[in-house]
């Protein structure tokens, strides 16, 4: 018994165990962790020829699980509990596993299990992944004595339902009312956000996220043309500094909710976060998105209603000049550090510094150029890995060590503005990104993660400076992807060409899968309800009208399936023969006795209706042969035997 | 002439075909579908899925939902297709002894002339047999025999089949079930102890007043030589081999009339107490006789003599015995 499952059952078992590891990133590891010693558990059994655990002992572990993940989670709703449970579940029943009846419930969690996946990521690569495994799970539906006799027959019966349902669902997907609704009252947990940003910045934690591959979303532009060193995509401002360290700070700027922009610049494909802040281009005036709404400040820092949990896709805008800053924003980044804790000697050469940046003009135009020129003059160095410095200080950075990321310029430059008195303050975000030509959009990684800094200019606007485009301007110009293959893959002139013009096969068909990736997320996001609305209204259709013909459809499809089901089913001629003559034959009060033959029963007939048989007869004798040759001739094609059946009737109809 | 060989043709030729349809027999109903147990669990995965689009606004699964309804309404249609082609050919029950192992033959046609018809299960309602036909090719037949045996004698009749198919995933419940307005008879075990009650030919012409040839008249076609018992007429004893062995035999032909079995009726079973007991001995004695071809001789109530001398005879009695009770006496 402990043997049937990885040996009956193989397919199915690998099957269920490749969904578990699929949800690995969803989960908590203690849920992911328990689901796969529950598999190891079973391996165990298997190899040692050990007994499987009773029901009631899987039975307790799973109220078990149950109530553990309540306490975690402090509720069972939401995909993140639900999805933890089917893994521990599967798991468990994986475990107990020992009859063929109990085939069909592992099947059904294995579904739940690999759909659950869905909830968390739109990604093709998990559905090309999925769809083996729906594939297997389907065909396990079968009866397993079937599959395990003529696993062809199994897979073309398979390929032909597959075939049948595909369009079938296709249809029920386009036509179908497919009404959502995000339910805020369902409690989330996300806890494992994607986005490498807090509300925190400190020196280290954005060039912590320069390895991390991870896309944080894909940006198509329709009317502007924009240089890789123009693509600063700002999430956070942060306005409380202390040293080094930038934090958000909380503010009465306004909450205004976005208009729908009347026409479009840019698409946003925004993968999920479990942050609320929204990725805007600079200059941005409008943003909407399906199903969230978007709200901005005055100064137009885009955030999201809620948590983003799903990928979204965003339309936005893009207007001319930025408006006017409050007297309120002014003095709140006008507040400068505090160096008390210094000693005299450092504060005395910061203000030193300070002095030499205002010496050349007090503008602050003037002054955010002073300080551009003072970290290029000074020997001021980019370095991809800096490490982890929360503690570094102004003045060590200054004076000291004169090297960072582009958080440890941004957050010096803007303090350096501040002590100024010049309003400033970093921007946190992403710059760049890779350019897909085939599918003509931007791909945004986290390693695209940037600071960089913004400052009030003498039109009192925010304007934008970043620090780094002096230090290591092919940073800014070639992107980070390049630059960092530049440095750390000491690539040749050649090499560097062939990836800018992404002529190798690889960088190719990469982009062609990201490519195929970015339309099918759009084509999902896109196609909801409203667009469902919009193609129906096309054909003149209201929904409840799609829904009717959705259903005379399905109807009509039945109809079909039985009627060509029917042409195959032979009918039985014999029968319909001695029908035909047993109607002609009651007209004369004559009726075939059980035990009759027909050759006797012709001559009954015959004697019986003397002088009917005379002229009668030997039509009566080929009726009689053509049913003879009908009932018992096996080999008589069906036309033949129509014919057969056609003559008798005319024969009687003589008669 | 060519009629009687045409005849002959005819009444040997039983099967597949009929010459009618079997006027007992219903019409085969047509077939009926529920969704089975794990359909219901399906379906309502389908709606958990749903559930899940609509809150999460997630069109993927959406599209993994419209999916899987698809795949059931396309079982649906298999389903119930498999077992509408399936027609019951030949559903025959022997007769056979109470509390012996008795047999069932059913005979399922697929008429379609291109799909199979895959995992057909018979059910014989009334008694609670079961079985799978793991495969029929289109056009073609497939015979199964069942075992069952039966705690009482009597007449019963056929059971009601039902024909039904999970076919192919297990989703939906298709079934047809059908009437079969035959009979058969459970025989009477054959149980007892007692010695059959042979008597020599001479002893038997003087009770029944019959003259020996009329009890000697069955004799027919030489079976071989068995040893000399005392209820054998002598004059049946073969001289020949008794010179080459120096041993009694007698020949034995086959309906052997030498050694014959005689019971009166009514004498028998006012002697003995319980009368299943006697009918069983009975059943036991005739069905001995029938199987070393000695003749049985009854008496019945009206004082009428009966030689069972051929197979029909000897059916007529056992289902006589099947359905005898005790009001056959009063």
């Amino acid at each position: 018994m402990s043997r049937i499952l990885f040996k009956d059952y193989f397919g199915l078992a690998i099957c269920i165990f490749m969904s578990t590891l699929l949800l690995f990133p969803d989960v908590p590891i203690w849920c992911f962790s328990l689901g796969i010693l529950f598999w190891l558990w079973r391996l165990f059994c298997h190899f040692f020829d050990f007994t499987i655990p009773s029901r009631k002992i899987t039975g307790f572990l799973s109220f078990l699980a149950l109530a553990v993940i309540l306490l975690d989670f402090r509720t069972l709703m939401g995909k993140e509990p639900a999805a933890s449970f089917i893994i521990i579940l599967s798991g468990l029943k994986a475990l107990e596993f020992s009859d063929d009846t109990e085939k069909d419930f592992l099947v059904l969690l294995g579904f739940f299990l690999i759909s659950s996946k869905f909830l968390f990521s739109y990604d093709l690569m998990y559905l090309i992944l999925s769809l083996p495994i729906y594939a297997i799970l389907t065909m396990n539906l079968f009866p397993h004595e079937w599959i395990k006799g003529s696993r062809t027959a199994a897979l073309k019966y398979l390929g032909k339902v597959v075939l049948l349902a595909v369009p079938m669902a296709a249809a029920m997907f386009i036509m179908l009312p497919r009404i959502t609704k995000t339910l805020l009252e369902i409690p989330t947990n996300s806890r494992y956000g994607s986005s490498g940003f807090s509300d925190t910045v400190s020196p280290g934690s954005i060039s912590r996220l320069s390895q991390n591959n991870e896309v944080v979303m894909r940006v198509e532009l329709f009317n502007n043309r924009f240089n890789l060193s123009d693509m600063y995509f700002s999430g956070l401002a942060l306005e409380k500094s202390s040293q080094m360290n930038w934090t958000y700070l909380r503010n009465e700027d306004g909450i205004i909710l976005s208009d729908s922009p009347s026409e479009v610049d840019y698409h946003v494909v925004l993968e999920p976060h479990y942050k609320n802040q929204a990725f805007s281009l600079k200059g941005t005036d409008r943003m909407s998105a399906e199903g969230l709404r978007i709200y901005h400040d005055f100064n137009y820092n885009f955030r999201f209603d809620t948590y983003l949990e799903k990928k979204a896709f965003i339309q936005a805008s893009l207007a001319g000049a930025r408006p006017k800053v409050s007297d309120v924003v002014i003095s709140r980044n006008l507040t400068e550090p505090d160096f008390s804790s210094l000693p005299p000697e450092q504060q005395t050469q910061l203000q030193d510094l300070v002095k030499k940046i205002k010496s050349s003009g007090t503008s602050p135009e003037l002054v955010s150029k002073t300080i551009l020129n003072y970290f290029s003059s000074n020997r001021f160095s980019y370095t991809l890995n800096p490490g982890d410095q929360p503690q570094l200080s102004l003045y060590d950075f200054l004076f000291k060590y004169k090297k960072g990321y582009c958080e440890h310029y941004a957050s010096a430059m803007a303090q350096l503005l501040r002590m100024s008195k010049i309003p400033a303050r970093v921007i946190v975000g992403y710059h760049g990104g890779e350019f897909n030509p085939l599918g003509n959009f931007w791909t945004v990684r986290q390693k695209d993660a940037h600071a960089w800094v913004e400052f009030i200019n003498s039109q009192n606007r925010w304007v934008s400076v970043d620090p780094v485009t002096v230090v290591a301007p092919q940073r800014i110009e070639l992107g980070f992807n390049m630059y960092n293959s530049i440095v750390n893959d000491m690539l040749t002139e050649e090499e560097i060409k062939n990836k800018l013009n992404g002529t190798d096969t690889f960088s190719r068909l990469s982009m062609w899968f990201d490519s195929v990736n970015y339309r099918w997320s759009t084509f999902l996001l896109e196609y909801d309800f409203d667009k469902q609305k919009d193609i129906l209204k096309r054909f003149n259709l209201s929904l409840g009208n799609a829904l009717i013909l959705v259903l005379v459809l399905l109807f009509a499809i039945s109809v079909l399936i039985n009627l060509f089901q029917r042409r195959g089913i032979k009918k039985n001629f014999s029968q319909l023969c001695f029908e035909e003559i047993n109607r002609w034959a009651t007209k004369f009060d004559l009726q075939k006795k059980e035990t009759e033959g027909p050759a006797t029963w012709q001559l009954r007939i015959a004697s019986a209706l003397p002088d009917k048989s005379k002229a009668f007869l030997p039509d009566l004798e080929k009726a009689f042969s053509l049913w003879i040759n009908l009932a018992y001739k096996q080999t008589l094609s069906p036309s033949d035997s129509k014919r057969s059946l056609t003559e008798i009737r005319k024969i009687m109809k003589r008669g | 002439m060519e009629k009687k060989w045409l005849k002959k043709y005819l009444t040997a030729l039983r099967f597949p075909s009929k010459w009618t349809p079997d006027l007992k027999a219903k019409v085969q109903k047509r077939p009926f579908i529920i969704p089975s147990r794990f359909g219901f669990y399906f379906g309502s995965g389908i709606l958990v899925l749903l559930a899940l689009a609509y809150t999460y606004a997630n069109q993927l699964i959406y599209l993994i939902a419209f999916f899987y309804s698809s795949i059931l309404f396309i079982a649906m249609h298999l389903t119930n297709n498999n077992i509408k082609s399936v027609e019951i050919s030949e559903y025959f029950i022997r007769n056979f002894f109470q509390d012996e192992s008795g047999s069932i033959k059913i005979t399922l046609h697929n008429n379609h002339s291109k799909y199979y018809a895959r995992f057909i299960q018979i059910e014989i309602v009334d008694f609670d047999l079961k079985t799978t036909i793991a495969e029929i090719p289109p056009n073609s037949f497939k015979t199964v025999e069942l075992n069952f045996t039966q705690k009482n004698r009597g007449q019963f009749n056929y059971s009601k089949i039902s024909l039904s198919s999970k076919f192919p995933f297990n989703l939906l419940y298709s079934w047809k079930r059908l009437s079969w307005g035959e009979k058969f008879y459970v025989y009477p075990a054959r149980e007892g102890t007692q010695e059959p009650p042979y008597s020599s030919e001479d002893e038997l012409s003087k009770k029944l007043d019959l003259t020996s040839a009329q009890l000697d008249s069955k004799s027919d076609n030489f079976l071989g030589h068995r040893e000399y018992t005392q209820y054998d007429n002598y004059k049946r004893i073969d001289w020949k081999v008794f010179a080459r062995k120096n041993k009694l035999f007698v020949k034995t032909f086959e309906t052997e009339s030498s050694r014959i079995c005689f019971v009166d009726f009514l004498e028998f079973f006012k002697n003995m107490p319980d009368l299943e007991k006697r009918i069983k001995q009975l059943t036991k004695w005739i069905f001995e006789a029938q199987k070393w071809n000695t003749l049985f001789v009854i008496r019945n109530q009206d004082d009428e003599v009966t030689f069972l001398d051929d197979r029909k005879k000897y059916e007529n009695v056992f289902e006589k015995l099947s359905t005898l009770s005790a009001k056959d006496f009063t």
